[in-house]
Protein backbone atom coordinates (compact mmCIF):
# COMPACT_ATOMS: atom_id res chain seq x y z
CA UNK A 1 0.00 0.00 0.00
CA UNK A 2 1.18 3.47 -0.17
CA UNK A 3 2.24 5.37 2.47
CA UNK A 4 -0.52 7.89 3.62
CA UNK A 5 1.00 11.30 3.30
CA UNK A 6 -0.82 14.81 5.12
CA UNK A 7 -3.75 15.64 2.61
CA UNK A 8 -4.82 18.40 3.66
CA UNK A 9 -9.07 18.26 4.05
CA UNK A 10 -9.32 15.37 1.52
CA UNK A 11 -10.13 15.72 -1.79
CA UNK A 12 -13.29 17.25 -1.68
CA UNK A 13 -15.39 19.74 -3.71
CA UNK A 14 -15.65 20.27 -7.73
CA UNK A 15 -12.41 21.47 -8.50
CA UNK A 16 -11.49 17.97 -7.60
CA UNK A 17 -13.82 16.15 -8.76
CA UNK A 18 -12.64 17.23 -11.95
CA UNK A 19 -9.09 16.71 -11.57
CA UNK A 20 -9.64 12.95 -10.22
CA UNK A 21 -12.04 12.16 -13.18
CA UNK A 22 -8.97 13.69 -15.06
CA UNK A 23 -6.93 11.36 -13.75
CA UNK A 24 -8.26 8.50 -13.86
CA UNK A 25 -9.69 9.30 -17.78
CA UNK A 26 -5.87 10.24 -18.51
CA UNK A 27 -4.72 6.92 -17.22
CA UNK A 28 -7.50 4.65 -19.02
CA UNK A 29 -5.99 6.60 -22.21
CA UNK A 30 -2.60 6.42 -22.50
CA UNK A 31 -2.40 2.91 -20.30
CA UNK A 32 -0.43 4.32 -17.50
CA UNK A 33 -1.37 6.50 -14.61
CA UNK A 34 -0.21 10.31 -15.21
CA UNK A 35 0.77 12.90 -12.29
CA UNK A 36 -2.30 15.64 -12.61
CA UNK A 37 -1.65 18.82 -10.68
CA UNK A 38 -4.98 18.91 -7.71
CA UNK A 39 -6.08 21.94 -5.79
CA UNK A 40 -3.82 22.95 -2.42
CA UNK A 41 -0.33 22.04 -4.43
CA UNK A 42 -1.38 17.94 -4.09
CA UNK A 43 0.04 15.97 -6.94
CA UNK A 44 -2.28 13.03 -7.80
CA UNK A 45 -2.24 9.74 -10.28
CA UNK A 46 -4.90 7.14 -10.78
CA UNK A 47 -5.41 3.80 -12.19
CA UNK A 48 -8.33 2.79 -13.50
CA UNK A 49 -10.62 -0.35 -11.91
CA UNK A 50 -11.95 -1.99 -15.38
CA UNK A 51 -14.59 -4.87 -16.34
CA UNK A 52 -13.35 -6.01 -19.78
CA UNK A 53 -13.83 -2.39 -21.55
CA UNK A 54 -15.44 -0.45 -18.89
CA UNK A 55 -14.23 1.68 -16.11
CA UNK A 56 -15.49 0.58 -13.29
CA UNK A 57 -13.47 3.53 -10.44
CA UNK A 58 -10.23 3.86 -9.62
CA UNK A 59 -7.80 4.15 -7.24
CA UNK A 60 -6.11 7.36 -6.34
CA UNK A 61 -2.75 7.89 -4.70
CA UNK A 62 -1.40 11.63 -4.11
CA UNK A 63 0.97 13.55 -2.11
CA UNK A 64 1.48 17.38 -1.15
CA UNK A 65 3.72 18.88 -3.45
CA UNK A 66 5.50 19.80 -0.25
CA UNK A 67 5.86 17.04 1.18
CA UNK A 68 7.49 15.61 -2.01
CA UNK A 69 9.90 18.46 -2.13
CA UNK A 70 10.81 19.11 1.52
CA UNK A 71 13.12 21.94 0.28
CA UNK A 72 10.84 23.62 -1.57
CA UNK A 73 13.45 22.74 -5.20
CA UNK A 74 15.33 19.70 -6.39
CA UNK A 75 15.45 16.08 -5.23
CA UNK A 76 12.02 14.69 -4.54
CA UNK A 77 11.74 12.44 -1.73
CA UNK A 78 10.73 9.88 -4.06
CA UNK A 79 9.94 8.90 -7.57
CA UNK A 80 6.13 10.04 -8.71
CA UNK A 81 6.97 7.65 -11.67
CA UNK A 82 8.28 5.21 -10.30
CA UNK A 83 5.14 5.51 -7.83
CA UNK A 84 3.07 5.38 -11.03
CA UNK A 85 4.47 2.24 -12.25
CA UNK A 86 3.88 0.69 -9.07
CA UNK A 87 0.43 1.40 -8.33
CA UNK A 88 -0.87 0.04 -11.99
CA UNK A 89 1.76 -2.92 -10.94
CA UNK A 90 -0.29 -3.52 -7.80
CA UNK A 91 -3.58 -3.17 -9.65
CA UNK A 92 -3.05 -5.65 -12.35
CA UNK A 93 -1.77 -7.96 -10.11
CA UNK A 94 -5.19 -7.86 -8.12
CA UNK A 95 -6.42 -8.57 -11.74
CA UNK A 96 -9.29 -5.18 -11.07
CA UNK A 97 -8.06 -4.40 -14.27
CA UNK A 98 -8.25 -4.86 -17.69
CA UNK A 99 -4.42 -5.02 -18.27
CA UNK A 100 -4.23 -6.18 -22.38
CA UNK A 101 -6.31 -3.04 -23.02
CA UNK A 102 -4.11 -0.94 -20.99
CA UNK A 103 -1.08 -2.60 -22.34
CA UNK A 104 -2.48 -1.93 -26.17
CA UNK A 105 -3.19 1.76 -25.21
CA UNK A 106 0.47 1.88 -24.39
CA UNK A 107 1.70 0.84 -26.89
CA UNK A 108 -0.67 3.10 -29.11
CA UNK A 109 0.56 6.22 -27.77
CA UNK A 110 4.52 5.18 -27.96
CA UNK A 111 3.51 4.48 -31.88
CA UNK A 112 1.90 7.91 -32.01
CA UNK A 113 4.79 9.45 -29.78
CA UNK A 114 7.34 7.85 -32.79
CA UNK A 115 5.24 9.27 -35.57
CA UNK A 116 4.90 12.67 -33.94
CA UNK A 117 8.73 12.25 -33.53
CA UNK A 118 9.77 11.51 -36.66
CA UNK A 119 7.13 13.87 -38.50
CA UNK A 120 8.89 16.62 -36.42
CA UNK A 121 12.41 15.51 -37.73
CA UNK A 122 10.68 15.18 -41.14
CA UNK A 123 9.50 18.92 -41.38
CA UNK A 124 12.93 20.28 -39.84
CA UNK A 125 14.81 19.07 -42.55
CA UNK A 126 12.15 20.01 -44.96
CA UNK A 127 12.38 23.53 -43.86
CA UNK A 128 15.91 23.83 -44.00
CA UNK A 129 16.14 22.74 -47.68
CA UNK A 130 13.27 25.05 -48.54
CA UNK A 131 15.77 28.03 -46.62
CA UNK A 132 18.86 27.03 -47.69
CA UNK A 133 17.25 26.67 -51.61
CA UNK A 134 15.51 30.11 -51.05
CA UNK A 135 18.66 31.57 -49.89
CA UNK A 136 20.32 30.57 -52.58
CA UNK A 137 17.79 32.14 -55.11
CA UNK A 138 16.78 35.40 -53.22
CA UNK A 139 18.89 37.14 -55.45
CA UNK A 140 17.91 36.25 -58.49
CA UNK A 141 13.84 36.63 -57.28
CA UNK A 142 15.10 39.85 -56.08
CA UNK A 143 16.80 41.19 -59.35
CA UNK A 144 14.20 39.49 -61.65
CA UNK A 145 11.41 41.97 -59.45
CA UNK A 146 13.24 44.98 -59.76
CA UNK A 147 13.73 44.39 -63.42
CA UNK A 148 10.10 44.11 -63.52
CA UNK A 149 10.73 40.64 -64.83
CA UNK A 150 7.60 38.90 -63.18
CA UNK A 151 8.07 36.07 -65.17
CA UNK A 152 11.67 35.28 -64.29
CA UNK A 153 10.60 35.97 -60.59
CA UNK A 154 7.29 33.42 -60.85
CA UNK A 155 10.55 30.64 -62.05
CA UNK A 156 12.19 31.08 -59.14
CA UNK A 157 9.13 31.29 -56.46
CA UNK A 158 8.15 28.07 -58.67
CA UNK A 159 11.40 26.08 -58.13
CA UNK A 160 10.45 26.79 -54.34
CA UNK A 161 7.07 25.82 -54.50
CA UNK A 162 8.29 22.31 -56.35
CA UNK A 163 10.00 21.59 -53.45
CA UNK A 164 7.27 22.75 -50.77
CA UNK A 165 4.70 20.70 -52.53
CA UNK A 166 7.05 17.54 -53.32
CA UNK A 167 7.83 17.80 -49.28
CA UNK A 168 3.68 17.85 -48.27
CA UNK A 169 2.87 15.16 -50.54
CA UNK A 170 -0.85 14.72 -49.51
CA UNK A 171 -0.25 15.57 -46.11
CA UNK A 172 -2.32 18.97 -46.22
CA UNK A 173 -1.47 19.94 -42.73
CA UNK A 174 2.28 19.57 -44.01
CA UNK A 175 1.81 21.57 -46.69
CA UNK A 176 0.15 24.50 -44.69
CA UNK A 177 2.81 24.44 -42.80
CA UNK A 178 5.48 24.74 -44.96
CA UNK A 179 3.19 27.22 -46.78
CA UNK A 180 3.66 29.44 -43.84
CA UNK A 181 7.41 29.17 -43.74
CA UNK A 182 7.83 30.07 -47.21
CA UNK A 183 5.66 32.91 -46.88
CA UNK A 184 7.67 33.79 -43.56
CA UNK A 185 10.61 33.47 -45.60
CA UNK A 186 9.63 35.90 -48.15
CA UNK A 187 8.23 38.13 -46.20
CA UNK A 188 11.40 38.74 -44.52
CA UNK A 189 12.59 39.54 -47.78
CA UNK A 190 10.04 42.08 -48.43
CA UNK A 191 10.58 43.66 -45.28
CA UNK A 192 14.16 43.93 -45.87
CA UNK A 193 13.06 45.18 -48.61
CA UNK A 194 11.78 48.54 -46.85
CA UNK A 195 8.25 47.43 -47.14
CA UNK A 196 6.05 47.12 -43.88
CA UNK A 197 4.60 43.84 -42.60
CA UNK A 198 1.32 44.83 -42.80
CA UNK A 199 2.07 45.50 -46.67
CA UNK A 200 2.49 42.13 -47.26
CA UNK A 201 0.32 40.40 -44.50
CA UNK A 202 -2.41 43.14 -44.72
CA UNK A 203 -3.70 45.28 -41.87
CA UNK A 204 -3.60 42.84 -38.30
CA UNK A 205 -2.01 40.42 -40.59
CA UNK A 206 -5.26 39.05 -42.11
CA UNK A 207 -4.07 36.51 -44.38
CA UNK A 208 -2.27 35.00 -41.47
CA UNK A 209 -5.58 34.54 -39.81
CA UNK A 210 -7.13 33.39 -43.10
CA UNK A 211 -4.37 30.87 -43.43
CA UNK A 212 -5.67 29.64 -40.21
CA UNK A 213 -9.13 28.86 -41.50
CA UNK A 214 -8.17 27.16 -44.63
CA UNK A 215 -8.41 23.46 -45.14
CA UNK A 216 -8.03 22.10 -48.40
CA UNK A 217 -5.81 22.77 -50.96
CA UNK A 218 -8.21 24.69 -53.65
CA UNK A 219 -7.98 27.44 -50.77
CA UNK A 220 -4.89 27.46 -49.95
CA UNK A 221 -3.54 27.51 -53.75
CA UNK A 222 -5.14 30.76 -54.49
CA UNK A 223 -4.27 32.49 -50.96
CA UNK A 224 -0.70 31.41 -51.27
CA UNK A 225 -0.47 32.87 -55.19
CA UNK A 226 -2.09 35.80 -54.35
CA UNK A 227 0.42 36.61 -51.28
CA UNK A 228 3.42 36.38 -53.46
CA UNK A 229 1.84 38.46 -56.11
CA UNK A 230 1.51 40.96 -53.16
CA UNK A 231 5.13 40.21 -52.07
CA UNK A 232 6.31 41.10 -55.85
CA UNK A 233 4.36 44.04 -56.01
CA UNK A 234 5.87 45.15 -52.51
CA UNK A 235 9.27 44.64 -53.65
CA UNK A 236 9.09 46.19 -56.84
CA UNK A 237 7.58 49.60 -55.05
CA UNK A 238 11.13 49.70 -53.07
CA UNK A 239 13.39 50.47 -56.02
CA UNK A 240 16.57 49.67 -54.07
CA UNK A 241 16.42 49.53 -50.21
CA UNK A 242 16.62 45.77 -50.46
CA UNK A 243 20.53 45.98 -51.80
CA UNK A 244 21.33 48.92 -49.49
CA UNK A 245 20.37 47.00 -46.55
CA UNK A 246 22.39 44.53 -47.63
CA UNK A 247 25.48 46.23 -48.72
CA UNK A 248 24.94 47.46 -45.59
CA UNK A 249 25.39 44.61 -43.82
CA UNK A 250 28.59 43.61 -45.59
CA UNK A 251 30.01 47.15 -44.81
CA UNK A 252 29.33 46.31 -40.98
CA UNK A 253 30.74 42.87 -41.60
CA UNK A 254 33.72 43.79 -43.26
CA UNK A 255 34.28 46.41 -40.42
CA UNK A 256 34.29 44.03 -37.95
CA UNK A 257 36.58 41.17 -39.87
CA UNK A 258 39.09 43.46 -41.42
CA UNK A 259 41.79 42.95 -39.28
CA UNK A 260 41.80 39.34 -41.18
CA UNK A 261 42.35 38.17 -44.38
CA UNK A 262 38.99 39.29 -45.81
CA UNK A 263 38.09 38.11 -49.49
CA UNK A 264 35.02 39.33 -51.33
CA UNK A 265 33.88 35.77 -51.55
CA UNK A 266 33.83 35.39 -47.25
CA UNK A 267 31.55 39.04 -47.29
CA UNK A 268 29.23 37.70 -50.26
CA UNK A 269 28.94 34.13 -48.26
CA UNK A 270 28.43 36.41 -45.25
CA UNK A 271 25.11 37.75 -46.77
CA UNK A 272 23.94 35.27 -48.57
CA UNK A 273 24.38 36.36 -52.07
CA UNK A 274 26.79 34.79 -54.87
CA UNK A 275 30.15 36.54 -55.06
CA UNK A 276 29.05 37.77 -58.22
CA UNK A 277 26.12 39.08 -57.68
CA UNK A 278 27.76 40.52 -54.93
CA UNK A 279 29.93 42.67 -56.64
CA UNK A 280 27.32 44.37 -59.23
CA UNK A 281 25.22 45.23 -56.07
CA UNK A 282 28.14 45.98 -54.10
CA UNK A 283 29.04 48.74 -56.86
CA UNK A 284 25.63 49.91 -57.66
CA UNK A 285 25.19 51.11 -54.02
CA UNK A 286 28.36 52.45 -52.94
CA UNK A 287 30.27 53.72 -56.43
CA UNK A 288 33.34 51.82 -55.61
CA UNK A 289 34.36 47.73 -55.85
CA UNK A 290 34.61 45.73 -52.99
CA UNK A 291 38.67 45.42 -52.71
CA UNK A 292 38.71 49.45 -53.09
CA UNK A 293 35.96 50.04 -50.30
CA UNK A 294 38.32 47.27 -48.24
CA UNK A 295 41.24 49.01 -48.76
CA UNK A 296 39.98 52.55 -48.24
CA UNK A 297 38.49 51.29 -45.06
CA UNK A 298 41.26 49.23 -43.29
CA UNK A 299 43.36 52.80 -44.15
CA UNK A 300 40.97 54.87 -42.59
CA UNK A 301 40.68 52.67 -39.14
CA UNK A 302 44.74 52.65 -39.52
CA UNK A 303 44.72 56.56 -40.04
CA UNK A 304 42.66 56.43 -36.71
CA UNK A 305 44.75 54.64 -35.01
CA UNK A 306 47.97 56.71 -35.73
CA UNK A 307 46.36 59.56 -34.58
CA UNK A 308 44.21 58.35 -31.17
CA UNK A 309 46.57 55.44 -29.84
CA UNK A 310 50.37 55.33 -29.42
CA UNK A 311 51.13 51.40 -31.01
CA UNK A 312 53.34 50.58 -33.26
CA UNK A 313 52.76 51.24 -36.83
CA UNK A 314 54.04 47.59 -37.68
CA UNK A 315 51.25 46.54 -34.67
CA UNK A 316 48.06 48.58 -36.53
CA UNK A 317 48.60 47.13 -39.92
CA UNK A 318 48.64 43.95 -38.88
CA UNK A 319 45.26 45.30 -36.88
CA UNK A 320 43.71 46.37 -40.15
CA UNK A 321 44.43 43.85 -42.09
CA UNK A 322 47.95 44.50 -43.92
CA UNK A 323 50.18 41.31 -43.85
CA UNK A 324 53.04 43.12 -45.35
CA UNK A 325 54.19 46.34 -43.40
CA UNK A 326 56.12 47.87 -46.28
CA UNK A 327 52.89 47.09 -49.09
CA UNK A 328 50.79 48.89 -45.67
CA UNK A 329 53.35 52.03 -45.86
CA UNK A 330 53.23 52.41 -49.52
CA UNK A 331 48.91 52.05 -49.77
CA UNK A 332 48.98 54.95 -46.75
CA UNK A 333 51.42 56.77 -48.51
CA UNK A 334 49.17 56.60 -52.33
CA UNK A 335 45.86 57.63 -49.94
CA UNK A 336 46.84 60.47 -47.57
CA UNK A 337 49.53 62.01 -49.52
CA UNK A 338 51.88 60.85 -46.25
CA UNK A 339 54.15 58.36 -44.81
CA UNK A 340 52.10 56.74 -41.53
CA UNK A 341 55.05 58.13 -39.64
CA UNK A 342 54.85 61.68 -40.98
CA UNK A 343 50.87 61.41 -40.93
CA UNK A 344 51.27 60.73 -37.37
CA UNK A 345 53.59 63.18 -36.29
CA UNK A 346 52.04 66.07 -38.48
CA UNK A 347 48.46 64.85 -36.27
CA UNK A 348 49.92 64.72 -33.05
CA UNK A 349 52.03 67.75 -33.46
CA UNK A 350 48.41 69.71 -34.80
CA UNK A 351 46.74 68.09 -32.05
CA UNK A 352 49.15 69.44 -29.22
CA UNK A 353 49.39 72.70 -30.82
CA UNK A 354 45.66 73.07 -30.45
CA UNK A 355 45.62 72.36 -26.81
CA UNK B 1 -21.48 31.21 -70.87
CA UNK B 2 -22.55 27.46 -72.06
CA UNK B 3 -21.93 25.13 -69.96
CA UNK B 4 -19.06 23.36 -72.04
CA UNK B 5 -17.38 26.96 -71.32
CA UNK B 6 -18.53 26.75 -67.56
CA UNK B 7 -16.64 23.56 -67.54
CA UNK B 8 -13.55 25.16 -69.01
CA UNK B 9 -13.30 28.12 -66.63
CA UNK B 10 -13.82 25.48 -63.38
CA UNK B 11 -10.92 23.50 -64.91
CA UNK B 12 -9.11 26.95 -65.33
CA UNK B 13 -10.04 28.30 -62.40
CA UNK B 14 -9.13 24.80 -59.88
CA UNK B 15 -12.51 24.81 -58.54
CA UNK B 16 -12.93 20.48 -58.31
CA UNK B 17 -15.99 20.74 -56.85
CA UNK B 18 -17.73 22.89 -59.45
CA UNK B 19 -15.61 20.75 -62.13
CA UNK B 20 -17.27 17.75 -60.77
CA UNK B 21 -20.91 18.44 -60.90
CA UNK B 22 -20.63 20.59 -64.29
CA UNK B 23 -19.24 17.24 -65.81
CA UNK B 24 -22.07 15.61 -64.17
CA UNK B 25 -24.79 17.98 -65.55
CA UNK B 26 -23.21 18.33 -68.89
CA UNK B 27 -23.24 13.86 -68.84
CA UNK B 28 -27.04 14.02 -67.88
CA UNK B 29 -27.53 16.38 -70.44
CA UNK B 30 -26.63 13.83 -72.91
CA UNK B 31 -23.73 16.01 -74.14
CA UNK B 32 -21.93 15.06 -77.24
CA UNK B 33 -18.64 13.35 -75.34
CA UNK B 34 -16.03 14.47 -77.11
CA UNK B 35 -17.20 18.12 -77.26
CA UNK B 36 -17.03 17.78 -73.02
CA UNK B 37 -13.84 16.18 -73.70
CA UNK B 38 -12.84 19.16 -76.03
CA UNK B 39 -13.92 21.52 -73.03
CA UNK B 40 -11.25 19.93 -70.82
CA UNK B 41 -8.15 20.00 -72.83
CA UNK B 42 -9.20 23.66 -73.84
CA UNK B 43 -8.94 24.43 -69.73
CA UNK B 44 -5.47 22.34 -69.46
CA UNK B 45 -3.89 24.14 -72.75
CA UNK B 46 -4.63 27.24 -71.20
CA UNK B 47 -2.89 26.69 -67.96
CA UNK B 48 -0.04 25.11 -69.77
CA UNK B 49 0.43 28.05 -71.76
CA UNK B 50 0.36 30.32 -69.07
CA UNK B 51 2.93 28.01 -67.23
CA UNK B 52 5.24 28.35 -70.24
CA UNK B 53 4.59 31.84 -70.05
CA UNK B 54 5.35 32.07 -66.34
CA UNK B 55 2.24 33.69 -65.84
CA UNK B 56 0.91 31.43 -63.11
CA UNK B 57 2.37 29.34 -60.00
CA UNK B 58 2.85 25.70 -59.51
CA UNK B 59 -0.26 25.49 -56.83
CA UNK B 60 -2.67 27.08 -59.63
CA UNK B 61 -1.54 24.65 -62.10
CA UNK B 62 -1.99 21.69 -59.65
CA UNK B 63 -5.68 22.45 -58.36
CA UNK B 64 -6.33 22.99 -62.38
CA UNK B 65 -5.13 19.57 -62.98
CA UNK B 66 -6.84 17.78 -59.94
CA UNK B 67 -10.10 19.55 -61.17
CA UNK B 68 -9.20 17.65 -64.33
CA UNK B 69 -8.97 14.43 -62.71
CA UNK B 70 -12.50 15.08 -61.21
CA UNK B 71 -13.88 15.85 -64.33
CA UNK B 72 -12.19 13.34 -66.43
CA UNK B 73 -13.28 10.38 -63.86
CA UNK B 74 -16.50 10.85 -64.19
CA UNK B 75 -16.05 11.23 -67.91
CA UNK B 76 -13.91 8.05 -68.88
CA UNK B 77 -16.17 5.56 -68.06
CA UNK B 78 -18.60 6.90 -70.67
CA UNK B 79 -15.75 7.63 -73.25
CA UNK B 80 -14.95 3.88 -72.67
CA UNK B 81 -18.74 3.02 -72.76
CA UNK B 82 -18.59 4.32 -76.19
CA UNK B 83 -15.62 2.92 -77.30
CA UNK B 84 -13.65 6.23 -77.35
CA UNK B 85 -10.32 5.61 -76.90
CA UNK B 86 -7.56 7.98 -76.68
CA UNK B 87 -5.22 8.28 -79.77
CA UNK B 88 -2.28 7.90 -77.90
CA UNK B 89 -0.81 6.14 -74.81
CA UNK B 90 1.88 7.48 -72.76
CA UNK B 91 3.90 5.64 -70.00
CA UNK B 92 5.72 7.80 -67.48
CA UNK B 93 7.36 7.23 -64.19
CA UNK B 94 10.23 8.91 -61.69
CA UNK B 95 13.66 6.84 -62.11
CA UNK B 96 15.12 4.90 -60.06
CA UNK B 97 16.86 5.95 -56.89
CA UNK B 98 14.39 8.76 -57.45
CA UNK B 99 11.18 9.51 -54.81
CA UNK B 100 9.95 12.99 -56.22
CA UNK B 101 6.86 12.77 -57.66
CA UNK B 102 5.52 16.51 -57.85
CA UNK B 103 6.49 17.11 -61.61
CA UNK B 104 5.88 13.56 -62.97
CA UNK B 105 2.38 14.14 -61.34
CA UNK B 106 2.06 17.49 -62.92
CA UNK B 107 3.08 16.20 -66.62
CA UNK B 108 0.82 13.07 -66.25
CA UNK B 109 -1.91 15.01 -65.47
CA UNK B 110 -0.95 17.41 -68.32
CA UNK B 111 -1.07 14.64 -70.74
CA UNK B 112 -4.65 13.33 -69.49
CA UNK B 113 -5.71 17.03 -70.29
CA UNK B 114 -4.30 16.42 -73.79
CA UNK B 115 -6.33 13.71 -74.26
CA UNK B 116 -3.48 10.95 -73.72
CA UNK B 117 -3.85 7.68 -71.75
CA UNK B 118 -1.42 8.03 -69.54
CA UNK B 119 0.41 5.18 -67.51
CA UNK B 120 1.44 6.02 -63.93
CA UNK B 121 4.23 3.71 -62.56
CA UNK B 122 5.05 6.09 -59.94
CA UNK B 123 8.36 7.16 -58.22
CA UNK B 124 11.56 4.86 -58.54
CA UNK B 125 10.82 3.13 -61.37
CA UNK B 126 13.81 0.57 -62.32
CA UNK B 127 14.42 0.16 -66.04
CA UNK B 128 13.41 -3.53 -65.97
CA UNK B 129 9.60 -2.28 -65.18
CA UNK B 130 9.40 0.82 -67.56
CA UNK B 131 10.87 -2.25 -70.43
CA UNK B 132 7.69 -4.39 -69.25
CA UNK B 133 5.70 -1.53 -69.61
CA UNK B 134 6.54 -0.36 -72.98
CA UNK B 135 5.62 -4.07 -74.12
CA UNK B 136 2.43 -4.18 -72.53
CA UNK B 137 1.04 -0.88 -73.11
CA UNK B 138 2.86 -0.37 -76.41
CA UNK B 139 3.42 3.55 -75.58
CA UNK B 140 3.52 5.96 -78.04
CA UNK B 141 5.84 8.11 -75.46
CA UNK B 142 7.69 7.20 -72.47
CA UNK B 143 8.51 10.16 -69.95
CA UNK B 144 11.40 10.06 -67.82
CA UNK B 145 11.31 12.32 -64.66
CA UNK B 146 14.50 13.06 -62.22
CA UNK B 147 14.41 15.66 -59.79
CA UNK B 148 18.54 14.68 -58.57
CA UNK B 149 21.20 14.97 -60.26
CA UNK B 150 22.22 12.19 -58.58
CA UNK B 151 19.53 9.90 -60.47
CA UNK B 152 20.02 11.76 -63.97
CA UNK B 153 22.26 8.53 -65.61
CA UNK B 154 19.24 6.67 -65.03
CA UNK B 155 17.81 8.09 -67.41
CA UNK B 156 20.48 6.71 -69.40
CA UNK B 157 20.01 3.08 -68.18
CA UNK B 158 16.77 2.82 -69.03
CA UNK B 159 16.95 4.60 -72.65
CA UNK B 160 19.68 1.82 -73.07
CA UNK B 161 17.56 -0.71 -71.52
CA UNK B 162 14.42 0.14 -73.89
CA UNK B 163 16.63 0.15 -77.15
CA UNK B 164 18.47 -4.16 -76.29
CA UNK B 165 14.54 -4.95 -75.95
CA UNK B 166 13.82 -3.83 -79.38
CA UNK B 167 11.52 -1.23 -78.25
CA UNK B 168 11.87 1.49 -80.41
CA UNK B 169 8.22 2.40 -81.31
CA UNK B 170 7.75 4.57 -78.25
CA UNK B 171 9.71 8.09 -77.94
CA UNK B 172 11.45 9.11 -74.71
CA UNK B 173 11.24 12.09 -73.19
CA UNK B 174 12.53 13.21 -70.20
CA UNK B 175 12.50 15.99 -67.77
CA UNK B 176 13.43 17.43 -64.37
CA UNK B 177 14.65 20.23 -62.80
CA UNK B 178 18.89 19.16 -63.11
CA UNK B 179 17.88 18.03 -67.16
CA UNK B 180 18.88 19.97 -70.36
CA UNK B 181 18.38 19.32 -73.97
CA UNK B 182 22.31 18.75 -74.38
CA UNK B 183 21.32 15.77 -71.80
CA UNK B 184 18.99 14.70 -73.75
CA UNK B 185 21.02 14.67 -76.52
CA UNK B 186 23.98 12.69 -75.07
CA UNK B 187 21.94 10.01 -73.57
CA UNK B 188 19.81 10.05 -76.18
CA UNK B 189 16.32 10.79 -75.38
CA UNK B 190 14.22 11.56 -78.05
CA UNK B 191 12.85 15.14 -76.58
CA UNK B 192 13.33 17.22 -73.43
CA UNK B 193 10.69 18.79 -71.63
CA UNK B 194 11.47 21.89 -70.02
CA UNK B 195 8.03 21.99 -67.44
CA UNK B 196 4.68 20.48 -67.26
CA UNK B 197 3.08 23.09 -69.75
CA UNK B 198 6.24 22.42 -72.18
CA UNK B 199 6.15 18.75 -72.33
CA UNK B 200 2.26 18.71 -73.84
CA UNK B 201 3.43 20.29 -76.73
CA UNK B 202 6.43 18.48 -76.88
CA UNK B 203 4.56 15.21 -76.74
CA UNK B 204 1.95 16.40 -79.41
CA UNK B 205 4.97 17.25 -81.67
CA UNK B 206 6.43 13.50 -81.00
CA UNK B 207 3.49 11.96 -81.96
CA UNK B 208 3.05 13.71 -84.95
CA UNK B 209 5.94 13.26 -86.70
Amino acid sequence: MQQAYDWPGGPTGALWTEVLGRAVSEAARWGEPVVQYGPAGVLCWAAPLMHNAQLRGAIVAGIAESVLFPTGINEPIFDTRRACVDLLDRVEAANLTNAALLQHRRDEAQREQHRAYALHAFKREASTDLRRVYLRQEPELLAAIRRGDRGAARIVLNHILVIVFGAAGERFDLLKSFSMELVATVCRTAVEAGARPEQVLGENYTALQQLAEIEDIETLSPWLCDLLERVMDTIAHHPDSAATMLVNRALQHMREQMSGPLGRDDVAAAVHVSPAHFSRLFRRVTGQSFSQTLRSMRLDEAARLLVQTDRPVGRIAAETGFVDAAHFTKSFQRHTGQSPTAYRQARQKASVEHE
Amino acid sequence: MSELEQLTEAIRKGDRKQAGQLTETLLDAETDLEQVLGAMVTAMDDIGAKFQRNEIFVPEMLIAARAMSEAMNLLEPRLIAAGIKPKYTAVIGTVQGDLHDIGKNLVAMMWKGAGFKVVDLGTNVTPAKFVEAAREHTPHVIGLSALLTTTMPAMKSIITALREAGLNGSKVVIGGAPITQSYADEIGADAYASDAGSAVDVVRQLVAA
